[in-house]
């Protein structure tokens, strides 16, 4: 039963970490919380959701033919959405106080999910079954190959976010920006269009996060990036806000948390125990698990 | 919204139902000489809103019987007129079209849909007296306040979590049970009631938990059940969380055999569950179409709407004919006489059976049946908790 657990809770913390990077890019870099984040989720799932009939033909070929298609796609689609979010809601306000975008984030945020309402209607919808849900029975084990393919989706994901981030030039430059915009702008790097950079990854990968909860679990709402947007902010937290591998620990341990924890206590509790962590880290350590910027009040 | 401005949307809203509903009906009524001042009906339902399907199936079947009533001359001679109030399922905007209907000092009110708006909305017509007539409000605590101008054509949560108990324990003959519920009024009703009656039975109840609402992944709960080996899985809410939980269980291996409610019935549960749902069970009042007396209800809404009427749509259309029956009785539209008259029904033939009235103004006879999922994903009804009858699948 455990070790079903430990897989369950994996599988939540992929997820969340994928969401969490976006929320610790955008901090990293501006200090900002995003939390239009859990709407670009939901954009990215309802983007894929809209192009399936498109691309059942590549179905016949290979399901994960399919899948990559539709990843890229949303991936790219909500990214660009993102780049839009910072022109219109953040880059007016760069120079405001910090407060400001904040609430543009929630503005944002609420627009965001009303416009997918508006479009696509306020009843859930059935995303196909790309990846097969049928289990694998291993012992008392028992995973699916949709589960298998989700988090071999979010791990490649972020080791190619953490190759980029370390050995490309504009990685490097995106790592100076987050170190200082003044100094960075000196040096010659076009400040503006790293930070355009960074919410396109950030949206990029919240998308793909929405899209690997439609395959796993065969339903999208609305306002599916309400509790998913804040269960993956206080990931970002518990890992230390603005560390790019610390939104990963963060995620996974928090997963982990989420599942190990009906073992002992009641599920309907396991939100309460996600943002009570969130509360005891914020009020004992700041910093995080690998953090090395404090969180700063917002 | 000031009050000025939800009078003034009542005031356009009731415009157009008044138009809706004598439209049609007007060159009938005039042929057979239904004059004078019209009876006004209040009906309140969301007809906008995630359950706008519901509402406004509901109103076309009132729609339907107000023609119908028309066309035969009205009663005493008058014609029926229907004053519609969108409740949006919400119970703010629910009560102030109780508020609305006092003003307007309607003969009767059918409403409000949900539970979570009839409670409050029964009490503010219970003050003005006005009679309430509610067609698919199933919490027991609507009938359960002693006011005595509220009746209910539909059944209630307790019927529902009995017969569920019944169906696993003595048909199935199940001994062991997990309940959950999704912890809000409704579902952690029926499945209180259910666990009552299990226990009662002499099944055992495994473990009871609640999950909390918005919820997706179910699998660490579910890694639980499966742990304890349970007969069956008995849940207690909507289509959503019950077709997550079932696909999840699948995925995990978990073998049990599922109880839902009515809050399953239709097409999205089997949608979201997809093939995990083949086999499951769930308790839901009839739908028109499973019964034989409403044939020809549904013939006539077919014909005239050309969309299939909604579960709770036969629960409507009796309700509008038993007030106009009730002030047949009254030989008026006083509402004492009324609201007498209605408490004395008895074997009222309804579309959906016959209707009689405890005490308490709830529908003694009315039903639940027990379905089941089939492998093309329909639902079916196979067992009738008042005969104790299978029912050929």
């Amino acid at each position: 039963m455990i070790a079903q657990e430990i897989v369950n809770g994996l599988v939540l913390g992929a997820i969340y970490a994928l969401m969490a990077l976006g929320y610790t890019m955008v901090y990293g870099i501006l200090r900002l919380i995003n939390f239009a984040q859990g709407s670009l989720y939901t954009v990215g799932a309802y983007v894929a959701f809209l192009l399936v009939p498109a691309t059942t033909g590549l179905e016949r070929a290979t399901p994960i033919l399919q899948l990559a298609v539709l990843l890229l796609a949303a991936m790219l689609a909500t990214g660009v959405l993102a780049v839009l979010v910072d022109l219109i809601a953040y880059r007016p306000l760069r120079r405001a106080p910090l407060f400001a975008s904040l609430v543009s984030s929630l503005a944002m945020m609420v627009l965001l999910e009303n416009l997918v309402q508006v479009v696509v209607g306020a009843q859930p919808e059935t995303f196909p079954t790309l990846i097969s849900t049928t289990p694998w029975l291993i012992g008392p084990l028992a995973v699916t190959p949709a589960q298998v393919v989700l988090v071999a989706v979010a791990v490649l994901l972020m080791a190619g976010l953490q190759l980029f981030t370390q050995r490309t030039r504009l990685g490097r430059a995106m790592r100076a920006v987050a170190v200082s915009h003044d100094t960075a702008a000196m040096m010659g790097i076009p400040v503006n269009r790293v930070i355009a950079l960074t919410f396109f990854l950030g949206g990029a990968l919240g998308a793909a996060a929405g899209i690997l909860v439609g395959l796993n679990f065969g339903t999208i709402t609305f306002n599916m990036g309400d509790l998913a947007g804040l269960k993956a902010f206080t990931a970002a937290v518990l890992g230390g806000i603005g560390n790019i591998p610390g939104a990963v620990v963060g995620a996974v341990v928090l997963g982990l948390l989420e599942s190990l924890s009906a073992t002992v206590i009641p599920t309907q509790w396991t939100d309460a125990i996600t943002f009570g962590v969130l509360i005891l880290v914020l009020a004992l350590r700041p910093r995080g698990i690998l953090g090395e910027r404090v969180a700063e009040r917002v | 919204m000031t009050r000025a401005a939800v009078h003034r949307a009542a005031a356009v809203c009731a415009a157009a139902g008044l138009l809706g509903a004598s439209a049609a009906p007007s060159a009938l009524a005039a042929a057979h000489k239904a004059s004078g001042p019209p009876i006004v009906i209040g009906l309140a339902s969301p007809l906008t809103g995630s359950e706008a399907s519901y509402g406004q199936s509901n109103l076309k079947a009132v729609l339907l019987a107000a023609a119908q009533v028309n066309a035969k001359g009205g009663v005493l001679g008058r014609p029926i007129k229907i004053l519609q109030w969108d409740t949006k399922g919400d119970p703010a905007t629910g009560v102030a079209g109780a508020n609305y209907f006092v003003t307007q000092n309607v003969t009767a009110v059918i409403g409000f849909f949900n539970s979570s708006i009839s409670i409050p909305a029964s009490a503010v017509l219970h003050r003005a007296g006005i009679p309430m007539v509610s067609a698919a409000s199933t919490n027991p605590k609507l009938t359960e306040q002693g006011f005595k101008n509220v009746f209910r054509v539909c059944g209630t949560d307790n019927f529902q979590g009995t017969d569920q108990a019944l169906y696993l324990y003595k048909v199935l003959h199940v001994k062991t049970a997990v309940a959950l519920n999704d912890e809000e009024v409704y579902g952690e009703g029926v499945s209180q009631y259910f666990q009552q009656e299990f226990k009662k039975l002499g099944g055992k109840i495994l473990l009871s938990e609640g999950v909390s609402a918005n919820q997706t992944d179910f699998s660490s709960l579910l890694t639980q059940i499966k742990a304890l080996h349970p007969g069956a899985v008995e849940f207690g809410g909507f289509y959503t969380a019950a077709g997550l939980m079932v696909k999840q269980a699948a995925a995990l291996g978990l073998k049990t055999i599922w109880m839902q409610d009515d809050g399953t019935i239709g097409p999205e549960y089997t949608q979201i569950g997809g093939k995990a749902t083949v086999g499951t069970y769930l308790s839901s009042e009839p739908a028109p179409q499973n019964l034989a007396s409403a044939r020809t209800f549904v013939a006539q809404y077919v014909a005239k709407y050309h969309s299939q009427p909604t579960e709770f749509a036969g629960y409507y259309y009796d309700a509008l004919m038993l007030i106009v029956h009730a002030i047949q009785v009254a030989k008026g539209t006083d509402h004492a006489a009324v609201i007498a008259a209605l408490a004395k029904t008895k074997n009222f033939p309804g579309v959906t059976g016959p209707i009689t009235f405890n005490a308490q103004g709830n529908n003694v006879t009315a039903t639940y049946l027990i379905f089941k999922v089939l492998p093309n994903l329909s639902q079916v009804p196979v067992w009738n908790p008042v005969t104790g009858r299978s029912l050929p699948a």
